[in-house]
């Protein structure tokens, strides 16, 4: 975390209130008034008391003046609710507004970034990293207003009652911006470095509990307990050691709250005597009116300090959360043209290429290698006609997924797609996909019931889903669920086996009728059982239905009708498994190394 | 409702003295805050009244109460300072302390209820509670102890004065005291539940929204998605607003009281004082006290608001700690030295119900490993292959049927000889976040910086230099998480060093070549096969790479064996 980039965090942070304005102004103003309530009840009461004990009142005379006590009382508290809920609207807009932002990012960045990073990753960044915000626009910002404000009113109304308790609230308020300087920039220090140590402390403890079963295997758990408690004892030590000056700052402020109120008290009470002359005259009722206002002076002051680590987790979670607002998007092709209902669906390829910016990992490659162009696809022409089965081999990297991602509108490109003789650049990415389906090698089960995640957000009849289910092979999954297609299924498949979560999704690519059918690996992750389901349920699939498969199984290639092979981005053979059998050299090489060293899931 | 906390809460014995120490200086810290200001009252009043003649004027000690104001405004500046920096203090020590306990309980449970844990979040979630639970001193312990004690002393301080006012003040306090923990115990339980189911299912929705993006825009229901998030957003978001609401009447009644009880104060004791039962500067004395003392009941709304919150987190580590473990017998004598195993009948299952659809179970399986003999076992993903590791490190243990090592029953070896007669290498391999040489030291605490460096050589992590600019000590690289990242094949590089450097008359490796490319796979194998020679091997693989070194290849379907 550099300075530079903290106060850009900061700055970014302040240009999203926008719509929590008017709460922030009612927040800030509800403070002020209760502000001023508090100068009244305290004249007031120091009018009371003062008239009971110098001029001899009774309390049966002052009833009017405790009913007004009474009613300023109630509505300051009034205020402090007014004021701590409009604070609360304004953090809860600009949360929403900021969440909006970061999903529009990131559905613009499409699915290829976010497969980066799992994506656990970034839903932390969407859920717990915006409500950090939280406070720090609830509470942090409107006491920094309050913080200066409610002192300057203060010393309006002290310096005309008596100068010299004026002059000391006075000769400290130039102090407050210092102090606040000072407070702030060692409270949040001080803060970020517990922060860090806490958190550092909590990565060091996970990191042990994850790998407790490693610990154990090796008989060195008792060696880590060790390890965990020296840890502990360190981090304590250290962050002791910075606490012990950042409280200093603090206390400094501490400090002047009490000593202001005992220098008030002493020089009132020293005129009082007549052992003090300047300053001119006092009474009981202002000695007491300026007292209760003394603590008063500083509490603004020492609650903007207690936000202060408000301020420093806004800041950290902004920093984050700009981190991924600030990505580049790639820009993908898109047109205006839908793609006519009937048109057969041929595609063809011409020339296409990919190319990426490789970011290194840490910095795993030297860095001339980092931030260069690669072709992840070059030069590739093919055709594919309608209804074919095509299957797409290659070893891993060779750019086999990139191709499908490419086809599917994911990826940028160069060179010419067309679809049915339209270009695929011209061509509405909606429309487009509303033929395709599409199904990866992890399936995905979403939060929901089976219809959910059948149907997944479409409107499609109960019975549908259920031929769809059939089709898919599936219907044996319901037979074993509770409440049929409305049993909730758990996060990842939970309650499903991988095998009968790969069918679920089958279904959902089969649910509505496609012309195009892209499979990645779709049995990659599944037993010979689960695995001999779907690919019956492949079988099925009607005719006039391209299907592209990429797969790794040799006993699969033989059933496809023509066969794309890849190496290193480029196409190195194209045609039907018995041509290339016969013709291509490299086809052969690559059949007889899978099943030199085929692994048993191939058998 | 103690129930849950109680566990807790005696583990502050050990850090008693320093807790003691803070809630002591924050009671002395609003003492001191409280007589500063009662006694600035009193010396104002006291001194006007004096100053209205010369002579009463002339003789008033105003020594004492001046040193008195400046004593009680330097104590307070430095019992604050001090009481901040204990309670800091003893909140790591804590934290410390609750940590070593948690993981000392988890050490004894058996991997499969571990396996459990691991998944997911939920350990991060179980990392969270933990630091949950260290706030419930500097939150609700400290605030509630000096509250009390602050009540207690000022009513009995007023007392010395008037029964009646000081019966007021100690009513009040005390009623604040009672009712508003209750209160917000209860308002904020129900919201406080529910913010923490919706905060999990938006949590759930985007995390769904975020991995089927691809699934989304192909199938167009993107839209449909962002609806149901912003639906369950709003729903928090009414759910925190009641919470701020709650959270906002406590500050609001906390003015309105404070106001409120001091004028109670005035109202009764200027009765009292035109009675003539004390004077002015007296009344005016117990009206500031009592404005101050209500400083002392300022944290107790917001406290008890968020107790439901750590009380839950209590409840689930409690959960967490009470499963069942694995039982080692104490008194074991029996060692593992020449690796003959035997399987006889072998049956096990999976008692959680959510796993019993995924693994399958193996049954009545029977196998005889002779000592020193290599043997494979080999089959397709999933198959209850890695079922039988978890048997072999007593991860499970079999329904039925018996397993013995050098024919002992491997129930009645003790952990250190079971692990000492048995070498793994695990599936997955976690590394450390830590350097190469610890993550390495774990297998061998007392090997050298030579022999790290030589088995290092061997298991082809020597590559890992390349990664760094200047290529220094290999053995500080550090690894994991701010270091850096292994990828499959050093993972499994790693696993195998760790197992190179720690030999035993038994190996069992689980997939030791999975994301190593065939040369460096059978190199490896090479290396490992002649570094266990003697020692008896077992092998689970799903390939067929270096099957023709092996002694004995066994075929594993459905949980049983048929030989090759």
């Amino acid at each position: 975390m550099s300075q530079s980039t903290q106060k850009q965090a900061y700055r970014w942070l302040l240009r999203q209130i926008g719509a929590a304005r008017q709460w922030l102004l009612t927040s800030m103003g509800l403070g002020l008034l209760n502000g001023v309530l508090l100068i009244m009840q305290a004249s007031i009461m120091a009018g009371m008391i003062h008239q009971l004990v110098m001029e001899g009142a009774t309390r049966e005379m002052l009833t009017e003046d405790f009913f007004r006590v009474l009613v300023l009382v109630v509505a300051r508290g009034a205020c402090t609710w007014g004021r701590e809920f409009c604070g609360f609207r304004a953090g809860a807009c600009v949360r929403v507004e900021v969440r909006k932002l970061l999903l529009d990012k990131l559905c613009r960045l499409g699915p290829l970034v976010i497969a980066e990073r799992p994506a656990g990753s970034w839903s932390a960044i969407v859920v717990e990293q915006v409500e950090e915000l939280q406070e720090f626009i609830a509470k942090y910002l409107p006491q920094m207003a309050l913080a200066v404000m409610i002192p300057a009113i203060m010393l309006v109304v002290a310096f005309p009652r008596s100068w010299v308790v004026g002059i000391i609230f006075l000769v400290t308020a130039p102090l407050i911006p210092v102090f606040m300087i000072l407070v702030g920039m060692k409270a949040a220090q001080a803060n970020r470095q517990n922060f860090q140590a806490l958190s550092r402390l909590g990565g060091f403890f996970l990191d042990r509990l994850q790998g407790l079963e490693t610990l154990k295997l090796f008989q060195r758990t008792s060696f880590a307990q060790t390890q965990l408690a020296d840890a502990s004892e360190d981090f304590r030590i250290k962050t002791m050691q910075v606490l012990r000056l950042a409280f200093l700052s603090s206390t400094v402020l501490e400090f002047f709250a009490s000593v202001s109120i005992a220098l008030v008290a002493v020089f009132l009470g020293m005129s009082f005597l007549g052992h003090i002359t300047f300053g001119g005259e006092v009474t009981l009722y202002t000695g007491l009116f300026l007292l209760l206002l003394a603590p008063e002076y500083y509490q603004p002051l020492r609650e903007l300090g207690t936000y202060y680590h408000a301020r420093a987790k806004a800041v950290g979670a902004t920093e984050e959360i700009l981190d991924v607002l600030s990505r580049k998007e790639s820009e993908v092709h898109h047109g205006g043209v839908s793609l006519p209902e009937a048109m057969p669906l041929t595609l063809e390829a011409k020339e296409l290429s990919v190319s990426a910016t490789i970011k290194s990992a840490v910095s795993s490659l030297p860095a001339d290698v980092e931030n260069k162009h690669q072709l992840l696809l070059d030069r590739l022409s093919f055709k594919i006609e309608p209804g074919t089965r095509v299957g797409i081999i290659g070893s891993s990297g060779a750019g086999k997924t990139t191709l499908i991602n490419t086809l599917m509108g994911f990826w940028n490109y160069q060179g010419e797609i067309k679809i049915g003789g339209q270009s695929l650049a011209d061509t509405r990415l909606e429309s487009w996909r509303k033929a395709i389906a599409w199904l990866g090698q992890q399936p995905l089960i979403i939060h929901g019931s089976v219809y959910d995640n059948i149907s997944f957000g479409r409107t499609v009849s109960r019975e549908q889903c259920l031929d769809a289910l059939a089709m898919a092979q599936g219907m044996d999954i319901l037979a074993n669920l509770p409440d049929g297609l409305d049993s909730a299924l758990k996060e990842q498949g939970g309650n499903l086996s991988v095998g009968q979560a790969q069918r679920i999704a089958l279904a959902r690519a089969l649910v509505l009728p496609v012309r195009l059918l892209i499979l990645d690996e779709p049995t990659a992750s599944l037993d010979s059982a689960s695995e001999s389901l779907v690919l019956d349920a492949l079988d099925a699939i009607p005719d006039d239905c391209t299907v592209i498969t990429i797969t790794h199984r040799i006993s699969q290639l033989k059933a496809m009708d023509q066969i794309l092979m890849l190496e290193k981005g480029r196409l190195v053979a194209d045609g039907s498994p018995a041509t290339l059998a016969r013709e291509s050299s490299l086809f052969q090489q690559f059949i007889s190394m899978h099943s030199g060293q085929r692994s048993l899931d191939d058998e | 409702m103690m129930n849950d906390l109680w566990p807790f809460l005696k583990l502050y014995r050990q850090h008693l003295g320093m807790l003691s120490l803070g809630v002591l200086l924050a009671i002395v810290t609003l003492l001191a805050s409280l007589s500063l200001l009662s006694l600035s009252g009193w010396f104002i009043t006291a001194t006007a009244i004096a100053g209205l003649t010369f002579t009463t004027a002339q003789t008033f000690n105003f020594f004492t109460p001046g040193a008195g104001v400046r004593g009680f405004s330097i104590a307070r500046t430095a019992a604050r300072y001090a009481e901040r920096l204990v309670s800091h203090d003893a909140t790591f020590r804590l934290l410390s302390g609750l940590r070593s306990w948690f993981f000392s309980k988890l050490i004894p449970l058996s991997q499969v209820q571990l396996g459990q844990y691991r998944k997911g979040e939920l350990l991060d979630r179980l990392v969270a509670d933990i630091d949950a639970l260290d706030q419930l001193y500097l939150r609700m312990v400290s605030p509630l102890l000096s509250a009390v004690t602050v009540a207690l002393l000022f009513s009995l301080f007023i007392a010395c004065f008037s029964t009646a006012v000081a019966m007021a003040v100690l009513l009040v306090m005390m009623l604040w005291i009672i009712s508003m923990p209750l209160l917000f115990y209860v308002l904020g339980r129900r919201t406080g539940e529910s913010m923490g189911v919706r905060q999990a299912r938006l949590r759930q929705e985007v995390l769904d929204y975020l991995q089927g993006m691809a699934e989304q825009q192909i199938y167009g229901s993107d839209a449909n998605s962002r609806a149901m998030m912003a639906e369950s957003e709003q729903k928090l978001v009414a759910d925190q607003s009641r919470m701020a609401v709650m959270e906002g009447f406590g500050s609001a009644l906390f003015v309105s009281g404070s106001g409120a009880a001091a004028l109670l104060v005035l109202y009764i004791a200027s009765g009292e004082m035109s009675a003539a039962l004390f004077s002015g500067p007296v009344m005016v004395m117990m009206v500031f006290g009592m404005l101050a003392s209500f400083e002392a009941l300022m944290p107790l709304p917001v406290a008890f608001q968020f107790l439901s919150h750590t009380r839950q987190a209590a409840s689930r580590l409690r959960q967490v700690v009470n499963s069942p473990v694995v039982v080692f017998p104490e008194q074991a004598t029996g060692e593992v030295l020449k690796g003959e195993i035997q399987f006889t009948e072998v049956s096990c299952s999976y008692a959680n119900d959510s796993y019993a659809n995924n693994q399958p179970v193996i049954n009545k399986l029977s196998l005889h490993i002779p000592a020193g003999s290599h043997v494979a076992l080999l089959g397709k993903t999933g198959c209850g292959k890695s079922t039988l590791i978890k048997l072999l490190n007593r991860g499970l243990d079999p329904a039925g049927g018996r397993i013995t090592l050098d024919g002992q029953l491997i129930q009645g070896l003790s952990e250190q000889a079971l692990y000492r007669g048995i070498t793994f290498v695990p599936q997955k391999t976690h590394v450390f976040s830590t350097t190469l040489r610890e993550n390495l030291l774990l297998a061998a605490p007392a090997a050298s910086d030579e022999e790290l460096l030589a088995v290092v050589k061997v298991s082809g992590l020597n590559g890992l230099a390349a990664a760094r600019e200047n290529d220094g000590d290999l053995l500080d690289i550090w690894l994991g998480q701010g270091g850096i990242a292994l990828s499959g094949g050093e993972q499994r590089r790693l696993a195998i060093a760790r197992a190179l450097l720690k030999p035993a008359p038994i190996l069992v490796m689980d997939e030791p070549g999975e994301g190593l490319d065939v040369r460096s796979e059978q190199a490896l194998m090479d290396t490992v096969l002649r570094q266990f020679k003697d020692s008896t091997i077992i092998m689970i693989t799903h390939k067929r790479t270096a099957l023709e070194k092996m002694d004995q290849v066994f075929r594993m379907e459905n949980g049983s064996l048929i030989n090759r």
